[in-house]
């Protein structure tokens, strides 16, 4: 049997034994429920909660479903969905490493590469599950709650924002390859992932260099069905910084001299 | 050609030169054990000749191929084995054995074979995590077993265990060394000598002596006189700067004395004690055993 | 006018097709974290902490606990071997 399909199987084994395969996509859909779920029912909830002291009026802006939608990605998926995915991966290069298994395993017939492409295979396929799953459920609800939206925007901007995210995931590997311990890795990748998703909120040219910036290309696909200019810079630029990231763990550990059992 | 060829082999650490020049070689079917006390760099050769930690000089090869491109073909069973907690006995077999590229319907039966010789059929659908030391030091086996490698390098497979897991696996060892090629650390003199016919002594990263059981006996041999008398230790005390004498060790009303010239000690060692009136029990010259030489070898490198 | 919730019987009816599937959610990561923390070899003060977190803290005590604490010895660095040892100057 192929080595790294081997190398994949066991990922998707660890995955199912730790529960990530379980928590990462429930996750995702508690945050896809969470957005249509809390602007539709917010004004009625602040109604409810027996309105706003007099003098005070609040006027919450009339969304639509795509803007609903959209918001679903910026405000969920790229906050606390972010952090998620650092807590899902953060490990992922850094246990094997340290425990020595890392070391152990290249003594067989594989290669640093093969190891490292299972790692990113395995939880592409898991995030792609989780945020599909999470935006379906996002769809679902605001359908019902708003109105329908065009299924191919929404599959075109979720495409282009999960690039955004196999950005994250292979920083993260960069990042676990290149240190040791796993809260360190935590912190140093939400701090960087955080402020690129931040400075999106600037003005500014360099944005179109920002993998970030995906996402709200994202969001102008949902709602517009249009791109940003500069649509394919930041793209190539993403998956150029996606490859980067991949050579710099390899070359990395493989100058190193891992620890070993 | 041979199995194994090590020469020069090297490995420092800053300034700290943890192997030194090391010479040796392994032939197809030898079982050989790699012999010295904690931290004589017993690890570290091993390391280097399965190419996770990087020479600093000298050349690795084997079956007259470089070192790093061979590895394949050892089996390997790490001084602490570690291996993934949430995997069953039987997936890590099979784990182990897809990297090796074994396919997967005589991985089946080489993996039931496996299980069997070192008893781990009854828990194979344990969890790694739920295993007793003994029991991964087998799964160790096992898996270092599973791609019928041309050489077995094992590194300390029973110092961790206690006296009937070390019994168990050591009647295991014996059974595998009939068909593989073995390479073994130990700090233990006993195991080494009860598993192989060859020995590779070394201390602080230097190779003190390499040969058969036998040869290292009669080559390094010295006979020592045991004396026995009460109050030894005001006797043994003035004889300590005298230049016949190499070593005295004193155990009890008991000395073990070395002396540079059988002939010439033994006469200055009985005038002496007649001299001083020393009331002795017992005088006797003996050889000395394994154990001593490899005593003597580690002290005194 | 008044504070404090004031709910009819047919807007319960409306909301609770909504609701229904983050409860399910709930429930099943609520589940087998808590089975899966009973059937651990750990002891009992580690069982009631983390007991607690996968109870009193909703949805997040659950991933709290499948994240860190189901992380093992194995995760761990093992014994000093990894990291590097004091070189002695010769
Ligand atoms: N990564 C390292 N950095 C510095 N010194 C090391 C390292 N690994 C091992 N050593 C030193 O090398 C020596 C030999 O270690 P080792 O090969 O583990 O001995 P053994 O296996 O014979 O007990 C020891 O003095 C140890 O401190
Ligand atoms: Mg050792």
């Amino acid at each position: 049997m192929n080595r790294f399909t081997v190398l994949l199987q066991k990922e998707w084994l660890d995955a199912k034994r730790s529960y990530k395969l379980l928590w990462l996509p429930v996750v995702f859909m508690f945050l896809g429920i969470l957005q249509p779920l809390s602007s539709f029912y917010l004004p009625e909830i602040l109604k409810m909660a027996g309105g706003l002291p007099d003098g005070i009026t609040i006027t919450l802006p009339e969304l639509t479903a795509s803007e609903v939608l959209a918001s679903a990605l910026t405000d969920q998926f790229d906050q606390l969905g972010l952090i998620v995915i650092v807590m899902a991966t953060m490990g992922i290069i850094a246990s094997d490493k340290n425990n020595g298994m890392l070391a152990f395993i290249l003594t067989r017939n594989t290669t640093l590469v093969e190891y490292l492409l299972s790692k990113l295979v395995g939880h592409a396929v898991m995030i792609a599950g989780s945020i599909f799953l999470g935006f379906l459920t996002a769809v679902f609800y605001t359908f019902y709650l708003y109105q329908a939206v065009s299924v191919a925007r929404i599959a075109a901007g979720l495409g282009v924002y999960y690039i955004w995210c196999l950005f994250m995931l292979t920083f993260v590997i960069a990042i676990g390859a290149l240190l040791s311990r796993t809260p360190a890795i935590a912190l140093l990748s939400i701090f960087v992932l955080i402020f690129l998703k931040t400075i999106t909120l600037l003005e500014g040219g360099f944005q179109i260099l920002n993998p970030a910036h995906l996402s709200n290309q994202a969001v102008s696909i949902i709602t517009s069905g249009n791109v940003l200019p500069h649509f394919f810079i930041t793209m190539t630029v993403s998956v150029l910084l996606i490859v980067f990231c991949l050579i710099f763990a390899t070359s990395y550990l493989s100058r190193k001299e891992l620890p070993s059992m | 050609m041979h199995l194994l060829q090590v020469s020069q082999l090297q490995k420092k650490y800053g300034n700290h030169e943890v192997v030194q020049n090391v010479d040796f070689h392994i032939n197809q079917g030898e079982c050989v054990a790699l012999l010295g006390p904690n931290g004589a760099g017993k690890t570290t050769i091993i390391k280097m000749i399965l190419d996770i930690n990087k020479l600093t000089g000298g050349k690795i090869l084997l079956n007259g191929k470089r070192h790093d491109q061979m590895r394949k073909f050892i089996g390997y069973l790490p001084q602490h084995p570690t291996f993934y907690p949430w995997m069953t006995g039987r997936e890590l077999l099979i784990f182990m054995g897809g990297l090796s590229n074994i396919e997967r319907d005589i991985l089946e039966e080489r993996i039931n074979e496996l299980l069997k010789l070192v008893g781990l059929s009854e828990v194979e659908n344990q969890l790694i995590g739920t295993y007793s030391g003994g029991m991964k030091q087998r799964l160790g086996i096992a898996q270092a077993l599973i791609h019928q490698p041309k050489l077995l390098i094992m590194d300390e497979p029973v110092s961790a265990l206690d006296p009937l897991g070390r019994r168990d696996i050591l009647e295991l060892l014996k059974v595998i060394k009939q068909k593989s090629t073995i390479l073994f650390s130990t700090h233990i003199l006993h195991d080494a000598e009860e598993l192989c016919d060859k020995m590779l002594i070394i201390n602080k990263g230097q190779l003190l002596v390499n040969g058969s059981i036998h040869q290292i006996i009669e080559q390094t041999q010295k006979p020592i006189f045991i004396i026995q008398a009460p109050r030894l230790s005001e006797w043994t005390h003035q004889l300590m700067n005298e230049d016949l004498i190499e070593s005295i060790e004193l155990t009890g009303n008991a000395a073990k004395v070395r002396v540079k010239n059988i002939e010439q000690g033994r006469d200055w060692l009985l005038s002496h004690i007649l001299k001083a009136q020393l009331p002795i029990q017992k005088f006797e010259l003996v050889q000395e055993s394994l154990e001593e030489i490899f005593l003597r070898m580690v002290k005194s490198s | 006018m008044h504070y404090g919730y004031h709910i009819e019987i047919d807007e319960i009816g409306a909301w609770l097709p909504l609701l229904l599937p983050i409860l399910i959610l709930h429930l099943i990561l609520f589940s087998v974290a808590l089975v899966d923390l009973l059937k651990r070899d750990q002891s009992t003060d580690y069982k009631w902490l983390w007991g607690a977190v996968i109870i009193l803290v909703n949805i997040i005590g659950p991933i709290l606990y499948f994240v860190l604490g189901r992380r093992q010895r194995s995760d761990a660095p093992t014994s000093s071997k990894s990291t590097p040892k004091k070189v002695r100057k010769s």
